[in-house]
């Protein structure tokens, strides 16, 4: 053992305490690093040569294989680049699923992350080599546990036409239908920009049996489709959506389904319809809406899912496009519900309403609000609805909430209403323990118009001490005050 | 000496127990405190802590910035249920680690990640090794060799052979 050294000056000279480390730190320390780096530390000493393909977790990611933009001969054109990214890539999947020629014992992936271009000839490099590891009893996968695919179109998603989506669509199937093996132990996949037959997704879930996640970008089945998803056998425990076009999603049966993410809808509402989902537990919906997406009652939209424990819903500043409701018909869909977060409310709605949720769920320990205080969006797209429509009307002031304990409110201001609020949830949550209050998340644009518009008064939020203590006594003003709050 | 602090209890943690460092310094702290070493924590529910624990692996300097630091996340576990509660003193905690990371220069920053994988704090043996991850970062080999002080004992030949076989990893 080194024994103490006497002063700092000397242990620079010589000592290489990174080097002394046993071999699983410094593969610890590898599996940090982006993969490039790890891989540069191979010509450090001997010491380092076997460490790169000793790691048990890998995630190799096309974005560390792109060319720098400054090479001269690569400026202008993407597809070049994408080409050279995904060359390095196969090069550097090559030398890390390979069994190391000088071990003694063969060391397997656990986990193994996969960031990659959809593009001919490398992804079939990509294929037939993942087919070959998954394979071969003696291979590094044989027995890897997390493996997932994010799968990437040379187009980026935005710019994609409808002949780009219908060919990235089939030019995706055919690599899923040539390597059969690598799929069924896919445990999660991320699609973007792509143009799926109707039975491809039904195909994909009851082919990939461990497929657990499953991520749609900009993904559709032709102008205006429905996604059905009926997979008794399937494993898929989150399904996440972003920018699909369907008109509906129908969830028919995911037994193991757990969370499903839907940002932006295009479809009438509800966006999805829930069937057989006995697990699910986690939903988050975000989009604006269009004025012929009417707003709709939870309690129909929900009716199937008495399960679940947190609810999240994103107006994006825009029209709430859920109605309140009274408390009888929320407590069946209510009752097991913990966390509800209600984000991006446009102040012109108001925020009483919210209490509904408040008053439909008796068990709710966590109910975050979030106020959208934007002045920077008054030209929103042409035919969104109307902000100033939710109608609601408190039932008997005497619904006491008992298990109530965080009330988190996200762009907070001193006004009247908004402590009026605050009081009003005070009054009723009987156990609230702690209220939190942020100050709205800064935005470019608005200071802009601000800095332009003096006229303007900006949003007030407590900023020193003594402000902060008297918004408390505001607040607690005539209860029990027993209730921390935290300011910022 | 130790007996008797092994038997003593305090308000809210329970036992306490001796932690004997290399050099012989004594640390006492509640079992809620070296329980956050795995380590530890076997040799608590063993019984075979009542003697004091000897750590020969682990200096007194370092021990007491071990200490420190579990002394620091002890409410962690037991608040970790209670997200209420946690939240204040989480900002202070951050503010600890990351005062604590960024003070860590070489050597002590190696012996305490030796401290963290023996006694097997694992939240701690995180945040060191990331700690090297984050001074290794967007690095060439030779200014990882400088920043560690770690000898180049390949030849000329051998090196080029092994960038060769990594070439994906040299190429801008």
């Amino acid at each position: 053992m080194e024994s103490a050294m006497p002063n700092n000056a000397q242990c620079q000279v010589v000592d290489d305490r990174l080097s002394a480390l046993p071999d699983e730190i410094l593969i610890d320390i590898l599996q940090r690093l982006q993969l490039p780096t790890a891989a540069r530390t191979t010509t450090l000493a001997r010491r380092w040569t076997h460490l790169l393909q000793s790691m048990n977790h890998l995630e190799i990611d096309v974005a560390d294989f792109i060319p720098r933009r400054s090479a001269p001969s690569l400026k202008r054109n993407t597809m070049t680049r994408v080409k050279v990214a995904m060359s390095r890539y196969t090069q550097a999947m090559r030398t890390l699923l390979a069994p190391r020629a000088e071990s003694p014992q063969l060391i397997i992936i656990r986990t193994l992350h996969l960031c990659f271009y959809l593009t001919d000839p490398y992804l079939h490099s990509v294929g037939r080599m993942l087919e070959d590891a998954v394979q071969s009893a003696g291979g590094r996968a044989s027995k890897i546990e997390v493996l997932s695919f994010s799968i990437l179109t040379e187009v980026p998603e935005l710019l994609c036409t409808e002949k780009h989506l219908a060919r990235y669509g089939r030019r995706f199937m055919s690599f899923f239908q040539a390597y059969p093996n690598a799929f069924r132990r896919l445990t999660s996949l991320s699609l973007w920009a792509l143009r799926f037959g109707d039975s491809d997704i039904p195909n994909l879930l009851a082919s990939c049996l461990q497929l657990q996640h499953l991520t749609l970008q900009d993904c559709d089945n032709g102008k205006r489709s429905v996604l059905r998803i009926d997979a008794p056998n399937s494993q898929l425990s989150t399904l996440t959506m972003a920018f699909c076009s369907y008109i509906k999603v129908e969830l028919i049966n995911a037994p193991k389904l757990k969370c499903v993410d839907c940002d932006t809808w295009v479809g009438a509402n509800p966006p999805v319809c829930f069937g057989c989902v006995p697990m699910l537990d986690r939903i988050r919906f975000s989009s604006t809406c269009h004025k012929m997406q009417l707003p709709f009652k939870l309690s129909d939209w929900l009716s199937t899912v008495p399960t679940l424990t947190s609810l999240h819903l994103d107006f994006q500043d825009e029209m709430v496009w859920i109605l309140p409701e009274e408390p009888k018909k929320l407590f069946p869909i209510f009752r097991n519900l913990r966390n509800v977060y209600l984000c991006s409310i446009s102040l012109d709605c108001g925020l009483d309403w919210t209490l509904f949720v408040l008053e439909g769920a008796p068990f709710l320990e966590r109910f975050h609000v979030k106020i959208s205080l934007h002045i920077c969006d008054e030209n929103g797209f042409k035919d969104r609805a109307d902000r100033s429509n939710v109608v609601w009307e408190a039932s008997s002031e005497s619904i006491k909430h008992k298990t109530l304990r965080l009330l988190d409110i996200n762009g907070f201001e001193t006004t009247e209403n908004l402590i009026k609020y605050i009081r009003l949830v005070i009054q009723r949550a009987v156990g609230l323990q702690r209220i939190h209050l942020h100050d709205k998340e800064p935005c470019e644009d608005c200071d802009g118009i601000y800095l332009n518009t003096p006229s303007l008064s900006r949003t007030i939020f407590p900023n020193n001490e003594a402000e902060k203590d008297l918004l408390r006594q505001q607040l607690l003003q005539g209860f029990s005050s027993s209730i921390e709050i935290t300011i910022g | 000496m130790a007996a008797a602090a092994a038997e003593a209890t305090t308000d809210g943690g329970g036992k306490m127990i001796i932690l004997i460092s290399a050099d012989g310094k004594r640390f006492e702290v509640t079992e809620a405190v070296a329980s956050q070493s795995q380590l530890i924590s076997n040799m608590i529910e063993d019984d075979c802590t009542e003697n004091g624990v000897r750590l020969p692996n682990v200096d007194g300097d370092i021990l007491t910035m071990v200490v420190d630091y579990c002394n620091m996340h002890a409410g962690d576990a037991a608040a970790a249920g209670d997200t209420m509660k946690a939240s204040s003193t989480e900002e202070e905690l951050k503010k600890f680690d990351a005062e604590l990371v960024q003070a860590l220069e070489n050597p002590v920053l190696f012996k305490l990640i030796l401290a963290a994988n023996f006694l097997n704090i694992k939240s701690l043996l995180d945040m060191t090794c990331q700690r090297v991850a984050d001074m290794m970062s967007g690095k060439t080999p030779e200014q990882m060799r400088e920043t560690f002080s770690i000898e180049n004992d390949f030849t000329p030949e051998e090196e080029a052979a092994i960038r060769q076989e990594n070439a994906w990893a040299f190429d801008d």
